[in-house]
Formats: C-alpha cells, sequence, structure tokens
C-alpha cells in the first residue's frame, strides 16, 4: 500500500487510485505570459497551487513552487519524496502555455526519468500529460503537478499507464 | 552568384578551400560577413552545421541541452572520444579544426559561439536571434522549435526549421520568411500540435520503455537529405539567388519522392498573424 499516491495494492494488484487532477477547477482566465490577462491569469495559477497543497497536505512531493524573480516562465519546485529523498526541478514554461503543457526540466526520481521532452511522447509521463491537457488552455500548472506526481507514482510502481488512463477516464465519470 | 570573370579573380584571393565554392559562383565575401544561428546539434544540426562552415560561413551559435552519447553514433561527427562531451560545444570545436588553420588568413576563419542551454524560457536567446541573420531549427521536440520562431517572426528573421518523422523515413523542411511565409505556428494550431498517442498497438512495459527509448528513430540517410535541403535554402537566402520553397518533403520510404508545397498563412495566428 503507498498511501502517498495513493495507490492500493491488493495481492500485488492496483486496486484503486487517485489523480487529484480532477479534484482542481479548471482556470477561468486563458492567457500567454507577458501578454494581456497574464497578470490575473498568474493570480489564479498561484491560488490553484495552493489548493493543490491543501489537497496534497498529507505528503509534500511538491511542497514549494516559487517563481524565478528575474525569469517569469521559469518555476522552481522542491519538495520531499516518500523515501525522504529530495526532490527540486525547473519548471519551464514553452512560448504556448497554457495551451501546452510546462515542462520538467531536470526532474528525476531516483536513477530514472520518467518524464523527457525528446521522445515524441514515448515515455509514459509526458506522452499521458499531454494527451490529458486541456487544449483550450484552462489546465495550469497545478493541474501538471498533480499528473505528474500521479503518473510519476504509476511508474515507480512499473505499473502499466495506458491501461490505467483508460480505467481513469471511466472512473471519473463514475464519481459523478 | 557571381558573374564568370569575377570567379577566377575571387578564387586566386582566397583560400583554396573555397576555389570550388567560389567556382560555383557563390560568393564566399558575402558569407563570410553572416551568422547563422543553429538550434539542436543533433542529427540534423551536424549536417547543417558542417555545410555551412566548410562553404564560408562567418559565424555560427550553436545551441543544444544534450551531451553526446553513443545513441548518436548512427549519425554524424560525433566520435568516441566525445561521449559525454555537450553537443554544442563539441560540435563548435570540430567545425573550427576544420576551417581554422593557421596557413589561412584570420578573416577567413570560423568564429563560434556554443551555448548547453535549454531554449524553452531561456533569456539570453532574444539578444542572440538579434545578432543572426538566419536561425535553423534542428531541435527533436516542438516546444523548442516555436520558441525559436516565435522570436524569429517578432526580429523579423528567416528561419529554417527541419525535422524528420517517428520511423526516421520521411522528413519536412520549413522555409519560414516572417510575414511572407507560414510559420511554425501557423502549421501547428492548438488542436494539431499534441499528438494523441492512442492508436499505439504495444502495451509496453512502461520501465522497459523507458530504458529502451531515450529518443525517437533517426537515420543518417534522411537525416542528410533534410539537412543539405536546409543548408540551401540558407544559402538561397543569404545568397539572394534561387528560389525560396516554404514546404519541401522528402519519403525514403516505399518510393523515393520529394514533393514541395506552397502554403498559405494561418489568419489568426498568435506568432505571425500581426505581421
Amino acid at each position: 500500500m503507498d498511501d502517498l499516491f495513493n495507490i492500493k495494492f491488493v495481492r500485488g494488484k492496483i486496486v484503486g487510485h487517485w489523480d487529484w487532477t480532477f479534484e482542481i477547477p479548471l482556470f477561468r482566465t486563458v492567457a500567454r505570459v507577458g501578454k494581456p490577462g497574464w497578470k490575473e491569469r498568474l493570480e489564479e495559477e498561484l491560488e490553484k497551487i495552493e489548493y493543490l497543497k491543501r489537497l496534497k497536505k498529507e505528503d509534500n512531493l511538491f511542497s514549494k513552487v516559487e517563481q524565478d524573480p528575474k525569469n517569469p516562465r521559469i518555476f522552481y519546485v522542491e519538495g520531499v519524496s516518500d523515501n525522504n529523498e529530495k526532490i527540486r526541478f525547473n519548471l519551464r514554461l514553452p512560448i504556448r502555455y497554457p495551451f501546452v503543457p510546462p515542462y520538467a526540466e531536470e526532474y528525476y526520481f531516483g536513477q530514472y526519468s520518467f518524464y523527457s521532452y525528446s521522445d515524441h511522447g514515448r515515455v509514459a509521463c509526458l506522452d499521458k500529460i499531454n494527451n490529458r491537457w486541456n487544449k483550450e488552455g484552462r489546465h495550469g500548472i497545478a493541474h501538471f503537478l498533480a499528473m505528474l506526481g500521479y503518473y510519476t507514482a504509476l511508474a515507480r510502481h512499473n505499473v502499466n499507464i495506458r491501461s490505467l488512463t483508460r480505467k481513469t477516464r471511466k472512473r471519473r465519470k463514475i464519481r459523478k | 552568384m557571381l558573374p564568370l570573370d569575377a570567379r577566377n579573380q575571387l578564387a586566386m584571393n582566397s583560400p583554396k578551400m573555397f576555389s570550388r565554392i567560389i567556382f560555383a559562383g557563390l560568393d564566399i565575401r558575402k558569407l563570410l560577413s553572416k551568422t547563422a544561428l543553429i538550434g539542436g546539434c543533433g542529427g540534423l544540426g551536424v549536417i547543417v552545421g558542417e555545410i555551412l562552415a566548410r562553404t564560408g560561413i562567418g559565424k555560427l551559435i550553436l545551441i543544444d541541452r544534450d551531451i553526446v552519447e553513443e545513441e548518436n553514433f548512427n549519425r554524424l561527427i560525433f566520435d568516441r572520444d566525445d561521449i559525454g562531451q555537450p553537443k554544442a560545444m563539441c560540435l563548435a570545436k570540430k567545425l573550427e579544426s576544420i576551417r581554422n588553420s593557421g596557413e589561412i588568413e584570420s578573416k577567413f576563419h570560423l568564429k563560434t559561439e556554443a551555448y548547453q542551454e535549454d531554449v524553452v524560457a531561456w533569456m539570453d536567446l532574444e539578444e542572440l536571434i538579434g545578432k543572426s541573420d538566419i536561425i535553423i531549427t534542428c531541435f527533436d521536440n516542438e516546444a523548442a522549435r516555436i520558441e525559436l520562431n516565435a522570436y524569429a517572426v517578432a526580429l523579423n528573421k528567416p528561419l529554417i526549421d527541419g525535422g524528420t518523422s517517428e520511423n526516421a523515413l520521411r522528413g519536412t523542411v520549413i522555409t519560414v520568411l516572417p510575414g511572407k511565409t507560414p510559420c511554425l505556428e501557423c502549421y501547428w494550431s492548438n488542436e494539431t500540435l499534441i499528438p494523441i498517442d492512442d492508436s499505439d498497438p504495444e502495451e509496453e512495459d512502461l520501465k522497459t520503455s523507458i530504458l529502451k527509448v531515450p529518443c525517437g528513430a533517426s537515420l543518417a540517410t534522411t537525416m542528410n537529405i533534410i539537412g543539405s535541403l536546409q543548408a540551401d535554402q540558407v544559402l538561397k537566402i543569404l545568397l539572394e539567388y534561387g528560389e525560396l520553397i516554404p514546404q519541401i518533403r522528402i519519403s525514403l520510404e516505399d518510393k523515393l519522392s520529394l514533393s514541395t508545397f506552397h502554403s498559405t498563412r494561418r489568419p489568426g495566428c498568435p506568432a505571425c498573424g500581426d505581421l
């Protein structure tokens, strides 16, 4: 049983998992970095990051998210994993953000990088995040971190992400 | 292009390595005063870089965030001694060694600037693009391409993009002349940029796939053709000759094919819509 990511194992099989992405409301403001509306968008980003932190209060995976004071398109993320490993990576916002997801630079978990931007989506985290990203720009950093934590958790447990994603979509309807 | 009688004169006053280029009619004096920025020093970047260096470009600015690994050996230039070195710095060193020699006057030397950086959200990028005459994107991801495209369009610099398909047998060269031909964002609208990968029949074990497939497929054959076509478009723009083609596609699959397209700009494109 892994409480950190709300994944429950019974006889070696996953019986339940939780994805916080669905809990975070969609963004009201859609604006590119530095363009009109970005100030309001940034306020909403910070608000939703706090919201995510409250949702994930049981873990400290992404407990600190700070914007670079000089570069508005870089955020520093810090946290602690369930193995008490310190996690630290940069979040870069591409020029087309929020229509495309941010990406996690130097995001390593243990010895593996479960996330990459250069393999045409064949690494699970990026592939899944890209596919699920709201193309109208209504997902933000908080949604990204929620997805990143969720898929990293699955990846670390060597779970077949593709089949789980399908299940997740079905579960979403059931929860409503 | 140089008139016939001027070619002999120029060839006499230039290093021997440029004589064949001058006989082809290219004015290397013009090229020597130009700066090209190459984004991505992988399979395509090394081809474009080497062609431009050997043809007589004055300065190359090279950017790549990666280091040389064994998996890069299926393409050109890099060898085992380069493993672990940043690609951009390594390429710069090799290109300088091709061009620069004590026997050649320093005004014919190649100048390089190399950066091991991720271009997305990189603050120095605008300044580097500002001092370049042409931008060549040879990246393996859309985010980096779109980033350079945005600055190239804003600063009115021509951009030549090259890319190959996931099976490495097809390739595309896109020439962006801001305000005249479609920019990269015209091709990738919000709806089409993100690939929906639901067709993959393989239910691969995740950890295995991470370890097995660190990067997409690439073949030196396709890369060389695409890189050469990119370099050709660069020379045409810098030396102002020939016809520029907005989009060239090649395929080395069952049948060998080369097709050209004249696409139109997308109204309301966030990058070039206001031009």
